[in-house]
Formats: structure tokens, C-alpha cells, sequence
């Protein structure tokens, strides 16, 4: 499937400012666009290396920018909303890919997230997707906007710049947020997963 | 946590960061008076936060496009000396680097230091020093050690101009230093050393420095090393990554020192870890003589080139005789370096990077012998020589590819095993000779080509997993060795092989059927290397379950076997040997030990690998005893003579030894001595961590053993550790999804079931299960055990319905006539008893414990517990005729093979208690049930269990009228245990 025309993108992200349900919709619509795009990226690249199942979120989600937004003019906030339903919308990607193949009968590639330049396991280790959702979860659950920054950051690759400004908050708290949801996540998830 | 919690937890956080490191505990401390759980929880988050990474990635793509808009409109920008570069302020210079400025400069958030940042000044594209920077700025950041500075952060400034932070170190060029303090040749050799072992450290992860000059290895006043620009060279080379399209010449543009520079970066060519030994080579020189191997008139860069592609260096020793060190005359160190410090440096310095030392280690390893007044190895250098040493050179490279090139390295040897063989029926030594050389140079080209792949200066971007450098080693062999087919067919069948042991059996069964398709093709039927083809698709179709087929493969085989050699051939009994393994799968025991027998019966040289093959023969027909017909004994004897044999030939330190006492270990756990089993255990351990140091999958296999045994003897704490450490290992070790790192995940899984911590247990199972069926595949029997275990899990759980279902599954998978088949047809009539279906669990019992009975000596724990089992059915039916003899005999078994204290012999006790006060001995009856409540409480008895044992307590007292006992009993009281 060939990606969507680049100005349904755009469009779409000038009617997300779009107030009421018009923008709720624009949303969703950008929302649907992204995932897909970013799932054929992935399928793709994970056809093409069955047996590395490395996957560069922020990687994905640039690229998936590129083919989608390409070099038409967008202002920078839109920029990094798009950014931020990328954020999401991959890790929901990454997410549905690893509970199909744990459900498939036969273990074909298990995608495993490099959580670029997040130490958040063992240094080295790829954390495996689920885990790293899961755990995101529980996270939520005490912090949701310091896992919001997480998703924005890990799965999008944003900035702390527009990881502010997806949230409206200042680059000081997106700092603080960071840093707490790493120590959280690390102790979670660098245990031997027996908690 | 409750949310204020949380949100206390963070506030504190927030505030011990914005403290240097050292305040930091005392704050903390300071800012949870009285709540030693908010300190814990604060400091054990705390203990988690390292020095922040750099934020580089984030936000790259911005940076990217702007950079390169910018780059594309203006070109390079002028250079000024910013006063800030990201988050850091410039200090002032601290001077100017073949690559560009190098300032001091200091960060101040999140925490504060001073940094050496650089700036790259060259032309260089700066969307392509960013991408490059990525793809390296994570491995550079894993390079932890002491002797590194670390790379901290990276980016492109406001003018797209390349920048990046590495550790601040105070210091001076290791030649100055060396100079400066006139230091004799041992300590600028010992100095040397340390270099040696901060570059061998960054090879082991992949990580060649391309660029080693003095002028980056810098000496700390307190005499520590220091190297400065690990990987950068390969972040800031110009040309792209893949040599195919690169042009062939960019001398001008190069970024080296020439000086240091391998004749491979002269000649454009990749770079492995061996260039890095090339400039050691280069610097060792120098310190040694105070000169470079090339002395060039003139500064020409293409003559100096010329040099190093073309001359021969002077040995140092003559070279000697520029600055000498203070005390020392020239001619004093002309004799100091003759021999083997010139050897040692030459050798460093040869042209061909594979005629060097084959790793760092090694040359450091030759340094160390010099210092110790010991022969040197630099001077052997035969092909069979260097061919072992170059794979040896690859081997710490990644772990995962680590023990598939410990595999390969048995390619060269196994080759050289059967070039012996072929020698003897070679017609003249020349031709003899002449093949050897031609195999051992192909084998060896080979294998060093794979690996040329999977060093990081070729591969692209991501570090090549084992599999992928086995893809490429097949495609390559399919099309360069299409020529030599008998060769070909050697590399596809060690290919094969090697994918059955990472469990790729799908890919291993290709190429195996390949390889044996060609020597039916080139050799007929009865072949040697046709029965060995048809051995290891045999031994395959073994491992995946496939009986009817590795019957008739194995089968064919040994027919032929005896054709292909003499009949009382070594390689004749191997065929019966793996025949006889796979009857030992079928539970064909009595085949299985007719064969081995026979193999046994072969005359062998009762030396050397005779005796040795007739061990292993012993050992597994121990194995076939003990398993077929439960003569531990026997089996007991056979391995014994089996360990002294091996330890005879081998010494107490070897991996057969270790494997051997694994086997004795497994035998006594079997048998129900735990407690031998245990200290077998806990001697293979021993053996294996003195033969491969730290982590290392057969160290993880033992440290597993051992903590199963403990676990089977009941003494879960002090399994524990030896379960984390195993898990760890294998997790660090294999990657997460692993076959071996599912077992581990079971066996801690089992643990903290044993423990009560049947959520934790529970997941783990469930995660085990998935990584065996990622890996081995559904219908394996790991996944089999895993669903025997997680069944036995949720009944423990009180989910019977659910448990019985997934015991169900497990029965149906498993194989008849197991002793596994009666431990989870016993765990299915428990789930069943408890959803009121006691017809058919009382059936299940009976099962299997005449099963077990036919099987097991008659006081194995085993049989203990399914009497124990079969007794609580009765009692609870009001059977207590029938209860009374089996709980009798459980306990009397359980006593003697549990660990004093053990729930299950309390639990015993309790359901006596239930018959006696059946029969009306009220008095014993009270006795053994508060004996029995007491024991299953302090003896960590299963949830389900304690409440049982206490709600017969319970009916006890209501039943003979005293109520305020039942009340207090049943308000959770625990009964002091009463004088028997």
C-alpha cells in the first residue's frame, strides 16, 4: 500500500488546531494514517531482517516523518504534535507486533526495541517491547505525564524541546520527568523480571 | 504507592539531583526523618541514576535538516570560538588536534564537570557526522573502563559544525611521559601493558580505535593510561561505510596520523582490530627506541606511505640510538631490545594484517612473558599456527557471536583432524603436504572472511548476530566454494552444525541436506563423509523430535559405517554411540544399552583417545542404566570410572571432567541424595568457573543444577542466589530469548513458587514458555514441561480449573511410560480432587505411583509425595483405612530424604491426625494435627496446604466440642506444638 498523499498529512495537521470535534477527529484520523505507515515500515524492515529484530523506533518514526510530512512547510509545533502521535502510534506498533508474535505458534521475531541512547535495562540489552509497555503502564499509573515524556522520547525520539511543548510544559520538567522515569524504569526493568 | 507517596518519592529525587553525587545520601537521609521506607525506596530509585547519557538522539532529525539546510546554503561556517556548545561553556583551549580545536569546557547540568569538547573542523558532512554519531554514540558510551575516557555527548553546533565531549583527563602523550621521566624499558613496557588492556577491552566489545597515536594515549600524574578517541575516527571518516562505493583514493582527506596509520588505512581497505595492533606496534616501537619504524626524508606523506606499504622496518634494536634512556647506554639497550622485543615489535608491525598478532592480548601476553623472563610466541608462525590464532583473535569479539566462533574454531581443527587421516592414505608426502597447505588456507580465508563481516568497521550500523554471520558464511560458500565441492560441503555441514547448536534447526537442516547431497554426489554411498552427513541430519532429526526419521537416518548411517572403515573403527562405534543417544530419547533403553555395549565391545587402544572414547561410552551407558532400568548403582560406578579416567588424561580442570561430575550430580539427584547431588553440583561449578572465569553458559548450566538440587532438597534461600546468578548469566550471556535463559526463567520460576510468590512465578513461567516456543518451537517438549509446570502453578494458586486444562495439554504432549508422565498425572488429579472429580484423580494416583514404584527406588521422595497425595484424597473421602498405611509410608520416606522441617512431612502428620481421630484416638489425633498445622506453617508449606491442614484442626475441635479452640484455630492462631 503506497503511503497516503503527503497533503492529507498536512491537512490533517492544520485541522487538528481546529477546535471541538473536527480537531478530536483530525486526531484520530492522523492517528490511524501514522500507525499504518509506521506498521509497513516495520513489516518491511522486519521481512527484510528476519533474524535481527532490532527495530530503531526513532528511526521509524523519522522516516515515517520523511514519507508522510516530507520537506513541506509545516510550522514547528506541528511538527512535533505529529511527533508526539508518531510517539504513540509506534509504540502501539511495536507493541501489536510483539503480542501477534507471541501469540503466533511459532516464534518468527520478537521485536525487540533499542531503546537508543536509554539505558533503561542493562547496558547493551534490548528490552523487550512488551516489557517495556508493560511497565510503562504501571508507570502511568503513578505518573502519567513522566511516562508520556518517556513515550515521547523513546518511541517518537523528540527533543526535550518538543517533548515540552507536545506537553506545554517547560524543558526543566520534562528534565525532571526524564530523569525519575529512567530510575523508576531501570529498577523495573533491570530486575530478573521475577517482581 | 499511594500517590502522595509517589509524588513524595519524586520530590525528594528531584531534589538529591540537584546535588553533587556525594551530598546526596546524606540529603536523602535528611529528607525522610522516621520513613526508613521512603529512604529505601528514594535511594533504591537513586541507585539507578548514572551519569546521564547525552540527549544527542533526541531530537537529531531537527538538528539533521537544519544542519544540512544550512550546510547546503552557506557551506561550512567560519570558525569562531563559541562561548557555549550545547550545554557547555568553553573554559579556554586546550589545543589543536589533527581533527580540529580541543577546548576545556564545563557542564553544568544535570550535573557539574569539566569535559574536553572538540570541534571538528574538516569538511566533513555534517548530516553524515550525526548519523554516524548515532549509530556509534550508544556502543562508545557501553566502553566502561578505566583506562578510556569516556565519550559523553555529541552534536552539530548552531553552524552545523561537528562537536563532541569526551572524559576531561589530565595528562601528558605516553611518549613524553615515558621521555620526561627517562623511564627504564620494563616500566615503559609495563606502561605499555595497561594501553594494551583498555584497547583489548574496547576489541572484546567491538570497538576498534582506528587512531592510536601517542598523542591520544595520555599518562595521569598518578601513572595511569588514558585513551582519548575511542571510535572516533570511524565516526568522523569521510568516506561511507560500504567499500564498494567508495573511491579509492582519499589520502587528502583522511583524518589519520599516517605516522601510525596500518598499510591497510594506506591502502584503503577495512580495518579490523588488527590495524589497532599495527599501531601499537607503531607507538611500542617508538617508546622502545625513540623512533619510528620509517624514517622518511622529508615530510612527503606519499613517501612515508610508500614506507609503510613496502619497507621493512628496522628492528628497534638497531634503531636504538637516538635518546636512550638516562642510565643506559645505547649499546646497553641495543642488547636489551635484540630478540625478542624486536621480534615482538616486528611481528606487531608485519604488512599482511593476519601474520600480526592475531589480538592485543596476545601481543600483551608476549610483552608479559618477556617481562617474566619467558619464552616468547612471536616466533612460531606456521599456517597451522596463525590459522587457530586468527580465529582465536576473533573470539571475545561479541558475545553472541562468541560461541559460534568458539564452533568455528573446530572447522579448523576437525580439518585438521581429517587432513591427518588423508595424509595416511596420501600416495607421496608432497602431494600430501601440498593439499594441506591448500585446505588449511582456504579454511583459514574463509573463516577470516566471515569475521571480517562482523567486524564493526564493516558492518553497517548494526552489530551482526551470530545467525546472520552464518547466512552470509552459507550464500558465500554456495558461490566461492562452488568450484570445490568437497570443501563446500565441509563448510555447509560445520554451518549446519553450528545453526543446531543456536537451535536454528530449520536453517540447519538445509544446509546439512545440501551437504550431504553433495558427497552422495562426489563419493557414492559408503563414504566417510557421507555417514558423517547422514550422522548430523540424524542427530538433528533427534533433536527436534523427529524419531522416525533420525531412526532411519542413524540407522543407514551405521550400515554404512561399517562399510565406509573397518569394522572395529573408532568412528564405527561413534555411529552406534549417537544411534544408541537416540534410543535413549525413544525411552528404548534396551536398545540403547545393547548398542552402547557393543561400541564398548570394539577394542580400542587402551590409551590416549581409545580409553578416552570408551569413557564417554561409559558415561552415557551410566546415563541409559540409571534412566532404563534405575540401576544407580551401576550408574554410579560407571561414571566414576568414567571421572577417573577423564581426570587421568585431562587433569582436574577440564570441561569433560565438570560434565562428568554433572552427570554424577544428576545421577544422585535421581536417586533422591540430594545432598550428593548438591556437592557433585557444587564441584563441576568449581571446575567451570576456574576454566571460564566469569560469565559463561556452562558456569550458567551449573549455577542451575546446583540451585535445582537445593530446591529439591528443600532449602529454597539457599538455592536463590545460584537461580538469580544463573538467570543473570544466561540473560547477559545468551540475549533474552534463549532456549537456556527460558530454562533458567522455569527454575527461578519454580523458586519463588517454593517461596510463595506465585504471582512472580507465575509470570515467569508464562514468559519461559514463550521464549521456548520463540526458540525450540511449539510442540518441543520444553514447552510441554512448561505447561506441565504452570499447570501445577495454578492449582497451587487455587485456578484448578484452569490448571487441570493446562495439565491436560501437558499430559496429552507427553511421552508414555515417563516418570514425567506421573509427576503431572499427579498434579492433574490434585487439581482434580479439589473440583470434587475424585473418581478419576484417586485413578490418576494410583497410576502413578505404581508407576513410579516400578521405576524409582522404593524411597524416593517422589513416591513419598504421591502417597502423601493419595492419602489426603482418602482422608478427605473419610477413607481412613486406606489413608492410614500410605501417609504412614510417606512419612517415614519423606523424614528421610527431606530436609528436617520439610512442609510436606507435616502435612503428612496432619492427615494422620484426620485418620486417628477417624478411628477415635483423640489424644495422638490432636497431636498430629497441631504438629502438622505447626509444620506446613514454619516449614513454608503452599498456601492451599495451610489452609487445609488448619481447617482439619479446626473441625477436629468443633468436632469433639471445643469450640474456643476451634475459634482461636480458626482465627489464625498457630498451636504450640504440644509434647509428643
Amino acid at each position: 500500500m503506497p503511503p497516503p498523499p503527503r497533503s492529507d498529512v498536512t491537512q490533517l495537521l492544520l485541522e487538528r488546531n481546529a477546535r471541538g470535534a473536527g480537531g478530536a477527529e483530525a486526531s484520530r484520523q492522523l492517528f490511524e494514517l501514522v500507525y499504518e505507515e509506521l506498521r509497513r515500515l516495520a513489516g518491511a524492515l522486519m521481512r527484510r531482517e528476519r533474524s535481527a529484530h532490532t527495530l530503531q523506533p526513532t528511526a521509524l518514526v523519522h522516516e515515517a516523518f520523511l514519507r508522510l510530512v516530507g520537506a513541506t512547510q509545516i510550522d514547528w509545533q506541528d511538527r512535533a504534535h505529529f511527533m508526539g502521535i508518531s510517539a504513540r502510534a509506534m509504540r502501539q506498533v511495536l507493541v501489536d507486533h510483539a503480542r501477534r508474535h507471541a501469540a503466533a505458534k511459532r516464534g518468527g521475531g520478537l521485536a525487540h526495541v533499542t531503546l537508543t541512547g536509554v539505558e533503561v535495562a542493562a547496558p547493551g540489552d534490548a528490552v523487550e517491547v512488551l516489557e517495556l509497555h508493560e511497565a510503562l503502564e504501571r508507570f502511568a499509573a503513578l505518573d502519567g505525564r513522566a511516562a508520556r515524556v518517556v513515550e515521547l522520547r523513546v518511541f517518537g525520539g523528540l527533543s526535550v524541546q518538543e517533548t515540552a511543548q507536545v506537553l506545554e510544559v517547560s524543558p526543566r520538567t520534562v528534565d525532571g520527568d526524564w530523569a525519575v522515569a529512567r530510575m523508576w524504569l531501570t529498577r523495573e526493568l533491570g530486575s530478573e523480571g521475577a517482581s | 504507592m499511594s500517590d502522595g507517596r509517589y509524588a513524595r518519592v519524586k520530590e525528594i529525587l528531584l531534589a538529591a539531583l540537584e546535588r553533587p553525587a556525594s551530598a546526596r545520601a546524606a540529603f536523602v537521609a535528611a529528607a525522610c526523618p522516621g520513613d526508613p521506607a521512603l529512604q529505601a525506596e528514594v535511594e533504591s530509585l537513586l541507585a539507578r541514576e548514572e551519569t546521564p547519557a547525552s540527549a544527542v538522539r533526541s531530537g537529531a532529525l531537527a538538528r539533521e535538516i537544519g544542519g544540512a539546510l544550512r550546510a547546503a546554503l552557506e557551506g561550512p561556517g567560519p570558525p569562531t570560538t563559541p562561548e557555549r556548545i550545547g550545554r557547555y561553556r568553553i573554559l579556554g583551549p586546550l589545543g589543536e588536534g589533527g581533527m580540529g580545536e580541543v577546548f576545556r569546557a564545563e557542564q553544568s547540568e544535570p550535573i557539574h564537570r569539566v569535559v574536553a569538547l572538540k570541534l571538528v573542523r574538516r569538511g566533513l558532512d555534517s548530516r553524515e557526522f550525526i548519523r554516524r554519531f548515532e549509530a556509534e554514540r550508544q556502543i562508545l558510551a557501553r566502553l566502561e573502563h578505566p583506562g578510556i575516557a569516556r565519550l559523553i555527548d555529541g552534536g552539530l553546533t548552531e553552524d552545523g559544525v561537528p562537536w563532541f565531549t569526551m572524559e576531561f583527563v589530565d595528562g601528558v602523550p605516553i611518549d613524553r611521559y615515558c621521555k620526561d621521566r627517562a623511564l627504564p624499558v620494563p616500566e615503559r613496557l609495563r606502561l605499555f601493558r595497561s594501553v594494551c588492556g583498555a584497547v583489548q577491552f574496547a576489541h572484546r566489545n567491538l570497538i576498534v580505535h582506528r587512531d592510536l597515536k601517542p598523542g591520544n594515549i595520555l599518562v595521569t600524574p598518578d601513572g595511569s593510561v588514558k585513551l582519548l578517541d575511542f571510535g572516533i575516527a570511524k565516526v568522523l571518516d569521510p568516506a561511507p561505510d560500504d567499500v564498494a562505493v567508495a573511491p579509492m583514493t582519499r589520502t587528502d582527506s583522511r583524518l589519520l596520523t599516517p605516522a601510525y596509520a596500518a598499510p591497510e588505512q594506506v591502502r584503503n581497505e577495512p580495518v579490523t582490530t588488527a590495524t589497532d595492533v599495527y599501531s601499537l606496534g607503531v607507538i611500542l616501537y617508538e617508546l622502545l627506541c625513540g623512533r619510528r619504524p620509517y624514517t622518511v626524508s622529508g615530510a612527503s606523506t606519499h613517501d612515508l606511505e610508500e614506507a609503510i606499504l613496502t619497507a621493512q622496518p628496522t628492528p628497534p634494536s638497531a634503531a636504538a640510538d637516538v635518546v636512550p634512556p638516562r642510565g643506559i647506554d645505547a649499546a646497553r639497550l641495543r642488547r636489551q631490545l635484540a630478540g625478542d622485543l624486536d621480534t615482538i615489535c616486528l611481528k606487531a608491525l608485519r604488512k599482511e594484517p593476519e601474520r600480526r598478532y592475531a589480538s592485543v592480548d596476545q601481543l600483551d601476553d608476549d610483552l608479559r612473558r618477556y617481562l617474566e623472563g619467558r619464552p616468547v610466541l612471536a616466533r612460531r608462525d606456521t599456517v597451522g599456527y596463525r590459522t587457530a590464532k586468527f580465529v582465536r583473535r576473533h573470539r571475545g569479539a561479541v558475545i553472541a557471536t562468541a560461541a559460534v566462533i568458539v564452533v568455528l574454531a573446530g572447522v579448523i581443527s576437525t580439518y585438521t583432524v581429517r587432513l591427518r587421516e588423508e595424509r595416511d592414505r596420501a600416495r607421496s608426502a608432497a602431494a600430501q603436504a601440498e593439499l594441506e597447505a591448500r585446505k588449511a588456507n582456504e579454511v583459514a580465508a574463509f573463516v577470516g572472511g566471515l569475521f571480517e563481516a562482523s567486524d564493526p568497521t564493516v558492518a553497517r550500523g548494526v552489530d551482526l548476530t551470530a545467525g546472520e554471520i552464518l547466512t552470509r558464511g552459507a550464500r558465500r560458500v554456495r558461490t566461492e566454494l562452488a568450484t570445490q565441492p568437497e570443501i563446500q560441503a565441509a563448510m555447509l555441514q560445520r554451518i549446519g552444525d553450528i545453526y543446531v547448536s543456536l537451535n536454528r534447526y530449520d536453517d540447519a537442516a538445509g544446509l546439512l541436506d545440501e551437504a550431504l547431497a553433495i558427497r552422495r554426489r562426489l563419493h557414492g554411498e559408503a563414504h566417510p563423509d557421507v555417514v558423517l552427513s547422514l550422522r548430523s541430519r540424524g542427530v538433528l532429526y533427534d533433536e527436534t523430535g523427529d524419531y522416525p526419521a533420525a531412526e532411519s537416518t542413524l540407522t543407514r548411517a551405521l550400515e554404512l559405517s561399517r562399510r565406509a572403515w573397518r569394522p572395529t573403527h573408532p568412528e564405527v562405534a561413534e555411529s552406534m554411540h549417537v544411534l544408541a543417544m537416540l534410543h535413549m530419547h525413544q525411552a528404548r533403553y534396551a536398545d540403547a544399552e545393547r548398542l552402547l555395549r557393543e561400541a564398548l565391545a570394539i577394542p580400542q587402544p587402551p590409551t590416549g583417545p581409545g580409553e578416552m572414547a570408551a569413557a564417554t561410552l561409559r558415561a552415557d551407558l551410566a546415563v541409559v542404566l540409571r534412566d532404563g532400568s534405575n540401576q544407580y548403582r551401576t550408574a554410579d560406578t560407571m561414571l566414576t570410572q568414567a571421572l577417573t579416567i577423564r581426570r587421568r588424561h585431562l587433569g582436574n580442570i577440564h570441561p569433560d571432567v565438570s560434565a562428568n561430575l554433572i552427570d554424577l550430580g544428576v545421577n544422585a539427584y535421581w536417586e533422591g541424595r540430594y545432598d550428593v547431588a548438591v556437592s557433585r553440583y557444587r564441584e563441576a561449578l568449581e571446575v567451570d568457573r576456574r576454566l571460564y572465569g566469569g560469565d559463561h553458559s556452562t558456569v550458567a548450566a551449573d549455577l542451575l543444577a546446583l540451585g535445582q538440587a537445593l530446591v529439591s532438597m528443600g532449602d529454597p534461600v539457599a538455592a536463590e542466589p545460584y537461580l538469580r546468578e544463573s538467570l543473570a548469566m544466561r540473560r547477559r550471556v545468551l540475549g533474552p530469548i534463549h532456549r537456556d535463559v527460558a530454562t533458567s526463567e522455569n527454575d527461578l520460576a519454580s523458586l519463588l513458587q517454593a517461596r510463595g510468590d506465585l504471582d512472580g512465578a507465575e509470570r515467569l513461567y508464562r514468559l519461559s514458555i514463550e521464549h521456548y516456543r520463540l526458540t525450540v518451537g511449539e510442540d518441543h517438549r520444553f514447552v510441554t514441561n512448561g505447561y506441565g509446570n504452570l499447570g501445577n502453578l495454578l492449582f497451587v494458586k487455587g485456578k484448578a480449573r484452569e490448571a487441570a486444562a493446562v495439565l491436560r495439554e501437558a499430559i496429552r504432549r507427553t511421552a508414555a511410560d515417563t516418570l514425567m508422565l506421573a509427576r503431572r498425572m499427579q498434579n492433574l488429579a490434585l487439581a482434580l480432587g479439589t473440583l470434587g472429580q475424585y473418581t478419576e484423580a484417586e485413578t490418576l494416583f494410583v497410576r502413578a505411583l505404581r508407576y513410579q514404584r516400578d521405576r524409582l527406588p522404593a524411597d524416593n521422595p517422589l513416591i513419598g509425595t504421591t502417597l502423601l497425595n493419595l492419602g489426603n484424597l482418602y482422608v478427605d473421602r473419610g477413607r481412613a483405612r486406606e489413608a492410614e498405611p500410605r501417609l504412614l509410608e510417606a512419612v517415614e520416606i519423606l523424614r528421610r530424604k527431606l530436609r528436617p522441617g520439610h512442609w510436606q512431612v507435616a502435612s503428612s502428620l496432619s492427615a494422620l491426625g484426620v485418620c486417628r481421630a477417624a478411628f477415635g484416638r483423640t489424644v495422638e489425633a490432636e497431636s498430629l494435627l497441631i504438629r502438622g498445622l505447626a509444620g506446613v506453617v514454619s516449614g513454608g508449606g503452599p498456601a492451599y496446604v495451610k489452609t487445609r491442614e488448619r481447617a482439619r484442626l479446626v473441625r477436629f475441635y468443633a468436632g469433639i466440642g471445643r469450640r474456643a479452640d476451634a475459634d482461636r484455630i480458626a482465627a489464625g492462631g498457630v498451636p504450640s506444638i504440644p509434647n509428643p
